[in-house]
């Protein structure tokens, strides 16, 4: 039960995260949530590919859950339900995906320097 | 915004807009009473309260139900009892009457005592049935409608994919402070493109459950047009055998209930259990007595076993399991029917649902305004579609929400004009939603915000009326688990609270983008016939 409970988190929490990547390697997402004066904005390089793993680690937990039958339904509506999130955030509130974005640019400042 | 070339984009354009706008109204329907479908049985709970029973312990016997039941049923030829669940966990009993009719009774697992119920068709009986058969069962008209809007919600799926042409760049982008026209489309777009999946899905899936409707050859010529032998083989239909007027007593229910579990767990792994027990030719001598186990709670196929027992002797007569190829079908029949044990999967079919609604509301929407003349003189065929769209969109979802609260306000022996208490909600459900249409052929585009206004107030006293007519308000149904009237009430109080807020939206917009009232407009064009050059355009 409390394993159902945490699995479920993971793929929910791994789904929004990577829907937040995917849409955050995208250059117009970028620049509505970048803050211009500290971070000018650059597209991330494996801003992408760890928004795909992620939400195959979603896929993952949901099929460790419930297995591939309930998974194949499971994981669309979870990845629809984040990808649904993410473009509301971005709309509303874009602050709330810098977090995301300041991990992100201090490797390619570091890569930089 | 409507395209006028020739290209396959235009040609795509021209299919999504016209099918679309046609098949709207149809669509929504089918999508709003089948997203309130998926909680059919908690839709019952809460306008049959006295199903509002805790769950049932345990195994219950048939036995004791049955002899229970034929003090009131009598003697039938049909008695088809429905298990009791978390979900429901009254016994459901469907019976055929000696007019011939088919008769619903509930009765109580423990006691075995029949329940005497409020009269009302509920989520089982209105709301699912609505959802695949729009209540038209003239020569099947309803199915034959909602088959064809089904398939035209495909066609509308890959029509939309070929016109949108930024899926991936767009994909996450909503820009409401944008003219109107910008939004409506950017969150069409969007409310398509993240349940595309699932429409694909629950479209495809609803097609195939109806697939012998639309196909008969496809059953008919397999078996040489002898159905009884098709729904046999593919799905362990039992014919009964004609009662033979000789009278006998009937088996043990409860042992032959045990006895086709034990065999159908050893074919699977894991326990299956029986959630149909129906007792065919009872006191006769031909008497049967059917199991299938149709929604197990952890697989996604439905129906996969049936077994038939001789009603005197015990002897089991057909021992059916799913063939492969019904097995495939059944399961993505099951995916669709979504009555398996998994709440935020269910939970989630439910929200998907309602952004399928909203998709195709906001198609309509984006429709009017790429239509809608600024200075406020919309085109006949603009009103027209505004006014269908207004009642086929808030006009349903008032008319379910007068459907739940004539539910709490109709006294028990309530009867007029020669419908029973049932058909009196059926009736306030047709006439609310007539005069939906009505009303927003009659105000323009103000009915929008009227109707939204409207729900929010019945919404919010179909909940108060639940806790003065039965006493089970929000903390009362928390605290005694009763999650299907607490789910239902806060579901009601959240879609009041949307359609207000709503509302108020669409009346400060109105307000903002159509200054001039009707009446500022005549009087503008008064004087300009009296003085012409004196007033600015």
């Amino acid at each position: 039960m409390i394993i159902d409970t945490l699995l479920l988190l993971l793929a929910a929490g791994a789904s929004l995260v990577g829907c937040a990547c995917l849409a955050l390697s995208q250059d117009r997402h970028l620049l509505a949530v970048a803050d211009h004066r500290r971070h000018p904005p650059r597209t991330p390089r494996h801003t992408r590919s760890l928004g795909w793993y992620l939400l195959a680690t979603s896929l993952l937990a949901c099929t460790l859950r419930d297995g591939g039958a309930f998974a194949a339904l499971l994981w669309p509506l979870v990845v629809g339900t984040s990808a649904f999130a993410v473009a509301l955030t971005l709309t509303y509130r874009p602050e709330l995906m810098r977090p995301l974005l300041g991990m992100k640019h201090d490797t390619s400042q570091a890569r930089r320097t | 915004m409507p395209r006028n070339g020739t290209g396959f984009r235009d040609a795509m354009d021209w299919l999504h807009t016209w099918f679309g706008v046609v098949l709207a109204a149809v669509l929504f329907a089918v999508f709003w009473m089948g997203s309130l479908s998926v909680f059919d049985r908690e839709i019952d709970r809460w306008m049959i309260p006295e199903t509002r029973l805790p769950a049932s312990p345990g195994d219950i016997s048939y036995d004791r139900l049955l002899q229970s039941a034929l003090t009131r049923t009598g003697d039938s030829p049909y008695l088809n009892f429905v298990a009791p669940d978390a979900r429901e966990p009254s016994v459901r009993l469907y019976y055929e009457t000696a007019a011939k009719t088919f008769e619903v009774l509930h009765l109580d697992p423990r006691s075995g005592q029949v329940i005497d119920v409020t009269d009302s068709l509920a989520g089982t009986g209105f709301i699912f049935p609505f959802h695949f058969g729009l209540h038209i069962g003239w020569a099947d008209l309803g199915y034959w409608i909602v088959g064809f809007a089904a398939l035209s919600m495909l066609l509308l799926l890959i029509s939309g994919l070929f016109i949108h042409r930024k899926i991936i760049s767009e994909f996450f982008v909503f820009r409401p402070t944008k003219n109107p026209r910008r939004a409506l489309l950017d969150l069409h777009n969007l409310t398509s493109l993240i349940g595309l999946p699932f429409y694909f899905l629950i479209t495809f899936s609803g097609l195939l459950i109806f697939a012998f409707l639309y196909f008969p050859w496809a059953g008919a010529e397999p078996f040489d047009g002898d159905a009884a032998r098709l729904y046999a083989e593919t799905s362990g239909a039992f014919e009964p055998a004609p009662r033979t007027g000789e009278a006998a007593a009937l088996g043990s229910i409860d042992a032959m209930k045990a006895s086709a579990e034990a065999m159908w767990s050893a074919r699977v792994d894991g326990p299956v259990e029986a959630d149909i027990v129906r007792v065919i030719n009872h006191g006769d001598a031909s008497a049967a007595v059917y199991f299938r186990s149709t929604f197990p709670r952890h697989r996604v196929i439905l129906s996969e076993h049936v077994a038939v027992f001789d009603g005197a002797s015990g002897e089991l007569l057909s021992d059916f399991r799913a063939g492969p190829v019904r097995r495939v079908s059944a399961w993505i029949e099951g995916a669709h029917f979504v009555q398996f044990g998994h709440w935020p999967l269910r939970w989630l079919y439910f929200l998907a649902g309602l952004s399928g609604c909203a998709m195709i509301a906001l198609g309509q929407l984006f429709w009017l305004h790429a239509r809608t003349d600024r200075s406020g003189a919309d085109p006949a065929k603009v009103r027209v579609v505004r006014a269908l769209t207004v009642g086929a969109v808030t006009g349903l979802i008032l008319a379910t929400a007068a459907f739940f609260l004539v539910n709490r306000l109709l006294p028990a022996p309530a009867s007029w004009l020669g419908l029973d208490r049932a058909g009196l909600e059926v009736a306030v459900f047709a006439c609310v939603w007539i005069l939906s249409f009505v009303h927003a052929a009659l105000r323009g585009r103000a009915a929008w915000s009227d109707q939204a206004y409207a729900i929010a107030a019945l919404a919010s006293l179909a909940v108060l009326l639940n806790w003065a007519s039965t006493g089970d308000h929000l903390v009362a149904t928390a605290t005694q688990g009763l999650w299907s009237v607490l789910g239902m009430d806060v579901v009601l109080l959240t879609g009041a609270i949307a359609a207000a807020t709503a509302a108020l939206r669409l009346e400060r917009e109105r307000r903002a983008t159509a200054p001039e009232g009707a009446i500022v407009r005549s009087a503008r064009r008064g004087a300009q016939r009296i003085a012409p050059g004196t007033t600015q355009q």
